[in-house]
């Protein structure tokens, strides 16, 4: 018999995953019955048969192509009868991939361009930045809470005449999770002292900057001309350094103030970073050396260094201050810290947070 | 409604029956002319249930095999008697047409 029930899982494959999850034992208990005895595989009608309803199935439960596009494409939500397709394609595994296929249509004249010329050394430089970049992104979000935030994006009952389960799953509460202050702000601290660093040196030392140069009567051009007056550059690094430290000072005493009087959060669960984010930081730490590095040794004309080395120093002091207070106070989230840096309010006291589980799942608990 | 489907709204109408049992009984219902297959039953159920017509009313394991049990609601009772009122029309529809038919009429075409 076990080859017959092989048989029967290998053809009920045609259906979709969460279908089968329900239906399985339950079709191949009637195939099992419905086989003549002795017999090792399903016949072919009968494999047939099991193709076509696969296939059906799978094309009900699929939206139109328009619905489908508008979903894949700009995140639209799509009509409610097809709350347990999204479920299974935000859920399901490879949603990664496919959440980013959809995106793929913002790089289409960007591709284009690139396909073009040929794929010019530069083009495909800049690429691997922005993949490396992307990927750096990626690396710092918590999978799990990704895909929690679509589900309640898409899946989430809206209307009081929408259903309140999609295909035996119900909505819960749970703790909202935020990410420690020391882990987060250490991170932040690593990130800003690099950009420091490697952006004020790139531009101390740039060979080159933009000049804008008279073409004729209400004509200008931007162009690269060699590096003339150091103090141009020297000058506003120093001042965004001094503007830095007094931000921190005040920075600081916010914290002092506010932080003292945070509330009790009920409904939260402390989590530490996302597992791969220090592969992440990594990762940004090579692309903003690289970026620097190909400023001085002019590669790149100066441009990104005489923006990015000031915003980094004036953000700097204040995330070491914050830092500090980060590992002062115990039991904050990286969200309350940064809240009270920036605004200078007070903490709010988190709400739940909600999560799709199974029916069967919750009657277990 | 397609053939399918009324003659398993029929055989659950007699009593809740599961997958193996509904095919058992339109078999027989039909003279051994309409043998279901598992894709072709399942297809069938899940739009009665999604229809509202049906509902899983059960569950036993026998031997191993999980049987689910199906049963017909009132409204999939409704359906099938709204289903059985229409095809007695047309079917007393077709009768009378017959009837009124002239036998001895010339076939069109020929001499």
């Amino acid at each position: 018999m076990r080859g017959l029930e092989r048989s029967a899982a290998f053809w009920l494959r045609a259906y979709p995953p969460a279908w089968r999850e329900e239906r399985a034992d339950e079709v191949t208990a009637v195939l099992l019955d419905l086989a003549p005895d002795g017999a090792r595989r399903l016949d072919a009608r009968t494999a047939l048969n099991l193709l076509r309803g696969g296939v059906a199935t799978r094309w009900r439960q699929t939206p139109p192509v328009h619905v489908y596009l508008a979903y894949r494409m700009f995140d639209v939500r799509v009509p409610v009868q097809y709350r347990e397709w999204v479920r299974q394609d935000i859920t399901g595994p490879g949603h990664l991939r496919r959440n980013l296929s959809g995106r793929l249509w913002l790089f289409v004249f960007t591709m284009y361009n690139g396909i073009a010329a040929g794929f010019p050394a530069a083009t495909v430089l800049w690429w691997t930045a922005m993949a490396v970049a992307l990927t750096a992104c990626l690396l710092l979000v918590r999978p799990e809470v990704a895909v929690r935030r679509r589900l309640q994006r898409h899946v989430r009952r809206r209307a009081r005449d929408e259903p309140r389960d999609v295909g035996g799953y119900v909505w819960v509460r749970r703790p909202r999770e935020r990410v420690m202050a020391e882990p987060g702000a250490r991170v932040l601290v690593v990130l800003l002292a690099v950009g420091a660093v490697a952006w004020s040196v790139a531009a101390v030392l740039a060979p080159t900057r933009l000049s804008a140069v008279s073409c004729g009567p209400a004509c200008s051009e931007l162009v690269a001309v060699p590096r003339d007056a150091q103090l141009l550059v020297t000058a506003p690094l120093a001042a965004a350094a001094a503007v830095g430290l007094a931000v921190a000072v005040a920075v600081a005493r916010r914290c002092r103030r506010l932080l003292a009087a945070a509330p009790a959060q009920p409904a939260r669960r402390l989590v530490g970073l996302a597992p791969h984010a220090g592969i992440a930081v990594a990762l940004w730490t090579v692309v903003i050396v690289a970026a620097a590095l190909a400023e001085v040794t002019g590669e790149w004309v100066l441009s990104l260094s005489a923006l990015a080395g000031p915003v980094c120093l004036v953000l700097l002091p204040s995330a070491l201050a914050v830092w500090w207070h980060a590992r002062t106070w115990g039991g904050l989230a990286l969200v309350d810290l940064c809240r009270v840096a920036w605004t200078g309010r007070p903490v709010t006291v988190d709400e739940l947070d909600t999560d799709l589980v199974r029916a069967v799942a919750l009657e277990a608990r | 409604m397609s053939e399918q489907a009324y003659l398993v709204l029929l055989a659950l109408a007699e009593e809740p029956r599961h997958g193996y049992g509904i095919v058992q009984a339109v078999t027989a219902m039909s003279d051994d002319r309409v043998r279901l297959g598992a894709g072709t039953l399942y297809g069938i159920l899940d739009r009665l249930v999604e229809a509202g017509y049906t509902e899983a009313s059960g569950e036993v394991v026998v031997d191993g095999r999980l049987r689910r049990y199906y049963r017909l609601n009132p409204d999939g009772m409704a359906a099938l008697a709204a289903e059985t009122a229409r095809l007695t029309d047309l079917a007393s529809l077709a009768r009378r047409v017959l009837a009124a038919r002239p036998s001895s009429r010339p076939a069109l075409g020929s001499a």
